[in-house]
């Protein structure tokens, strides 16, 4: 080694690296395969609805209007997790929806999942690989989002959520737009909080009414499952089973948090 | 250069809409420099080839969520790094392929006047030093000055907080300077 280098001041020897003619491999095409991945019908688009601006327009008014129809018509607001909201009403709705599965959007895999969600999907060991994967995409007043849902078929150590032939829908929402609103009413159900590792998990029993934006519109569901809703970093989950809550919860937090 | 953040915002826009040349064109800006990020995490040319498309693939369908108001280049390598990152923990392994310096040009190229300061046989000390390092000391050095990333980008590349990786960086740039001064 010459004995320049070891007398370089820092600027100098910054200098030196940043000229440094290191062999780099050589980059490959990297636009014919990404292209060919992107543009192709192999991974499915979820959902591109040819919409008119206006029907655009509505969709994303209507994603503003759910938190404030529902303030309207309730008392207050108990928690806000950013694309779910969840509100208490005192007095027992006179009409629930009969529909109990909401529009799920187009199948997808567990790949395109985690593309759509920009990161791997962890699954929950207790429940294994989903049944079935959908994906729908939502205009809401922060743009186009994506929605995973994956459900789990019914079986002995997972009992049938009434109405749906599931035993467990986990919803994975991305974003802080507000997506969904559920109302809860107090003779019908409770709203409780657990707090695990940090997180807060908040736990609703009893029939209840979901309002859910799709790419279809606003959807009312009627809920008779028990639901678990956390913030796992810019996604909100939504697990719905016919568990207690301690079966729950360890399912959730089988699922780590980033 | 003034330019580059709203054109790469126009492009991400277009890509957005629809717009595949748009994002091809992204593709095409950016494609080497993300096949080193990926190349200076996985050190192996077929896993950095694939990180960098999967991750292509990956900023493709979560442009909706990149915000037009911030700058395309780091919210990629982010991904990329990220994409690179889990390929080597799920293969846990990392390829010790060394840096070397570039083959000496035969023709009849005129090297820059910074490059011709160099000589020849400092940078392969200069080389030897940085393959001398940890890998992560080798790395912080690699994303700042080899590939020329701006402070908060080789934060992100690393997956880190800025403060973090200026530290890292004056960390690792010290033991690089203990190297050179040591014993050949």
């Amino acid at each position: 080694m010459s004995e320049r280098i070891p007398s370089m001041s820092d600027d100098e020897l910054v200098g030196a690296l940043a000229v440094l003619e290191v062999e780099w491999a050589p980059t490959p095409d990297l636009a014919r395969e990404v292209m060919a991945h992107v543009s192709s019908d192999r991974l499915p688009r979820v959902v591109r609805l040819p919409l008119s601006r206006p029907k655009r327009i509505v969709l994303i008014a209507a994603a503003t209007m759910l938190l404030l129809a529902g303030a309207a018509v309730a008392a207050k607001i108990i928690i806000d997790l950013g694309a779910v909201v969840v509100e208490v009403t005192p007095t027992r709705p006179g009409l629930l929806p009969t529909a109990s599965i909401a529009p799920t959007g187009e199948p997808i895999t567990l790949r395109e999942a985690g593309i759509l969600l920009g990161k791997d999907v962890t699954l929950p060991p207790r429940l294994g690989g989903p049944d079935r994967l959908w994906a729908d995409e939502v205009f809401t007043e922060s743009g186009k989002v994506p929605r995973v849902t994956m459900a789990w078929r019914a079986r002995p150590d997972l009992p049938e959520i009434s109405g749906t032939r599931f035993g467990a829908i986990l919803m994975i929402f991305e974003g802080d737009a507000n997506q969904a609103s559920k109302t809860l009413h107090e003779d019908l159900g409770v709203l409780q909080v657990e707090t695990v590792e940090s997180v807060d998990y908040y736990w609703t029993t009893g029939t209840h009414v979901l309002q859910l934006l799709t790419s279809e519109g606003v959807v009312y569901v009627r809920v008779e499952g028990n639901v678990l809703l956390w913030r796992d970093g810019s996604h909100t989950m939504r697990l719905e089973t016919d568990l207690p809550k301690a079966d729950a919860l360890r399912i959730a937090t089988s699922m780590g948090t980033s | 250069m003034e330019d580059r953040p709203l054109e790469d915002a126009e492009l991400a826009r277009r890509a957005r809409e629809g717009d595949d040349a748009a994002y091809e064109d992204l593709v095409k800006r950016y494609g080497q420099i993300a096949f080193r990020v990926a190349w200076l995490v996985t050190r192996d040319r077929g896993e950095a080839e694939d990180s960098a498309q999967e991750a292509f693939v990956k900023a493709y369908y979560a442009l909706p969520r990149f915000r037009p108001d911030s700058p395309f280049r780091p919210w990629l390598l982010k991904i990329v790094a990220n994409e690179a990152r889990n390929r080597v923990r799920s293969t846990r392994r990392r390829q010790g392929l060394a840096l070397r310096t570039a083959a000496v040009s035969d023709g009849d190229a005129v090297p820059s006047p910074e490059t011709a300061a160099l000589a020849r046989e400092d940078q392969e000390a200069l080389i030897d030093a940085l393959n001398r390092l940890s890998p992560p000391d080798r790395d912080v050095i690699g994303y700042r000055f080899l590939l020329g990333l701006s402070e908060a980008e080789t934060a992100d590349v690393l997956g880190v907080r800025l403060g973090t990786a200026k530290s890292r960086l004056s960390r690792a740039m010290g033991r690089l300077r203990t190297v050179l001064e040591g014993p050949v």
